[in-house]
């Protein structure tokens, strides 16, 4: 009896799930990402950042020194692919979509880490962010996370995007406490991706799949192809079929890791070429299209909004 | 007298059960010793290579066939998958400018002492950025019923690091922190080899 009772709750957990994380797709209309969508260029925010002179140290931000986040800062906006979510932490989904400001508006990006910086809170698209101290006081104090090391003014937004923005997964840790960068703190469900995608940037989100199911795409990789040429493409997946880590056969399939897609095409041999970003790189996999279909949970799919 | 004896008979089997979920105690230690050779010598073999074009080498499956191979450009990761004994493999080596014949060698090798991944690793010391080789082993010693199987990861510093009393590498830069590659805390095996036991081999 109690067996029943059991498996009832969890399937109307389920279902109560899989509502609350459907996702309703964008209907504005949608304009293809070109160059003439940028907002500023790198130029523009390099003279900017050039043109700060005695930035002092933030009392907000104790362990973050000015000249390293000014040199941070530069580096950003020099090589955007360079950005690094750090290993071991659950950052990739703030790092995946930290490609639109520094592509689109790498000089309001900086303009916001300075203001950040100086007053402890600043405004990003809808939103105006104000970190806890917890976040502020561990922002540049992360170890052993490769080059995010080095990278105070990275571990200042992602940590802030984490303090600011909360899903169900962290329902149960909601609090900042040291460490905390690995743990469901700073995870992302898929509707939260989206809420953040809509939130901070002026555009437009369309959205295929959940959390626990894969998006009911006839011909996936032809969608991919299709999307790429209308705006910035965002996956969900499977980390742990995308980079094997172990040889244990997961009976629980579960997508942990975003990227963007940044090129997709079918080969000879039927095999499809998959390139992605992530960790601070772009890599390419050739995959079989079941493969694929298999590791894709989430597909968002940004549109910048141009005004008229 | 009869409840003693239960009671004596279930503290044996939690034992037991307890024992069996745990791996040999200096496994690493015998098993460095017992292959240290053979695991310098791919250590170097892959060193070598890697400086001459940059690469790492993983085996997807138990049967060790099959091979995750990472080409590193300037600019992008290409990881392709391979059967070793197929020519696609050579082919592709040679097209992107590996010596084929080496790297064939070290996969050989790699398999011989089921080394299941080899990759070179960046880490930080202070903010002094630094390479490492780290290299995952499987061994039956490491499998459990209950548990499931671990992976032997084998860490090779270019100098030797300071460690606790107990064995724990400690941050250079900071003597007061533990030592983490990969998220995981590293126990010696020498001044320069580090190991952690893990479900994970990368």
């Amino acid at each position: 009896m109690m067996t029943v009772s059991l498996k009832t709750t969890i399937r109307n957990i389920v279902l109560i799930t899989l509502l609350v994380l459907s996702v309703v797709p964008g209907s504005a209309t949608i304009i293809p990402a070109g160059d003439s969508a940028l907002k500023s260029t790198p130029e523009q925010a390099l003279q900017y950042l050039n043109s700060i002179r005695n930035l002092r140290q933030s009392k907000w931000w104790p362990n973050v020194a000015p000249d390293q986040l000014l040199n941070n800062l530069k580096t950003f906006t020099i090589k955007p692919l360079a950005f690094y979510e750090g290993k071991t932490t659950n950052f990739c989904a703030y790092s995946a979509l930290t490609y639109i400001p520094l592509t689109y508006d790498p000089l309001g990006f900086a303009r916001f880490m300075i203001e950040l910086y100086k007053n402890g809170q600043a405004n990003f698209g809808k939103n105006q962010l104000k970190p806890t101290k917890p976040v502020r006081m561990e922002a540049g104090l992360l170890r052993y996370k490769g080059s995010l090391d080095l990278n105070p003014a990275g571990q200042m937004w992602f940590l802030t995007l984490a303090d600011h923005y909360k899903g169900y997964l962290n329902f149960f840790n909601r609090r900042f406490q040291k460490g905390d960068e690995n743990t469901f703190w700073a995870s992302t469900n898929f509707a939260k991706f989206n809420r953040m995608l809509r939130r901070l940037f002026n555009g437009t989100v369309k959205a295929r799949g959940a959390d626990l199911f894969r998006p009911k795409i006839n011909d996936l990789p032809e969608y991919l192809e299709a999307h790429m040429q209308k705006g910035l493409v965002f996956l969900y997946l499977n980390n742990k079929k995308l980079y094997r880590k172990s040889h244990k056969q997961s009976l629980i399939s579960t997508p942990t890791h975003y990227v963007l897609l940044t090129n997709i095409r079918r080969l000879q041999d039927g095999n499809i070429e998959f390139e992605y970003w992530d960790y601070g790189a772009r890599t390419v996999q050739q995959l079989s299209p079941q493969f694929l279909k298999n590791i894709i949970y989430g597909v968002s799919v940004w549109t910048q909004r141009v005004s008229k | 007298m009869k409840k003693n004896s239960y009671i004596l008979t279930g503290i044996c089997g939690l034992l037991s059960i307890l024992a069996s979920c745990s791996y040999p105690k200096n496994f690493t230690t015998d098993f460095y010793a017992r292959n240290e050779p053979r695991l310098e010598a791919i250590k170097d073999d892959f060193s070598r290579l890697y400086a001459q074009h940059s690469f790492s080498i993983l085996f997807e499956e138990k049967t060790f066939t099959n091979i995750s191979f990472e080409f590193n450009e300037d600019s992008v990761k290409y990881i392709y998958h391979f059967n070793i004994n197929e020519p696609a493999f050579s082919d592709s080596l040679k097209a992107h400018r590996y010596n084929a014949a080496a790297v064939k060698k070290l996969v050989d090798d790699m398999r011989t002492i089921q080394c299941t991944w080899i990759a070179n690793v960046d880490y930080y010391e202070g903010f002094q950025a630094r390479k490492l080789v780290q290299m995952s082993v499987r061994n039956k010693a490491l499998n459990n019923k209950l548990k499931g199987e671990s992976y032997c990861i084998l860490v090779f510093f270019e100098r030797p690091q300071p460690f606790n009393n107990k064995g724990i590498f400690l941050d250079r830069s900071d003597r007061k922190r533990r030592r983490q590659i990969n998220g995981n805390l590293l126990k010696r095996v020498n001044d320069k080899v580090g190991y952690a036991i893990n479900k994970q081999y990368r």
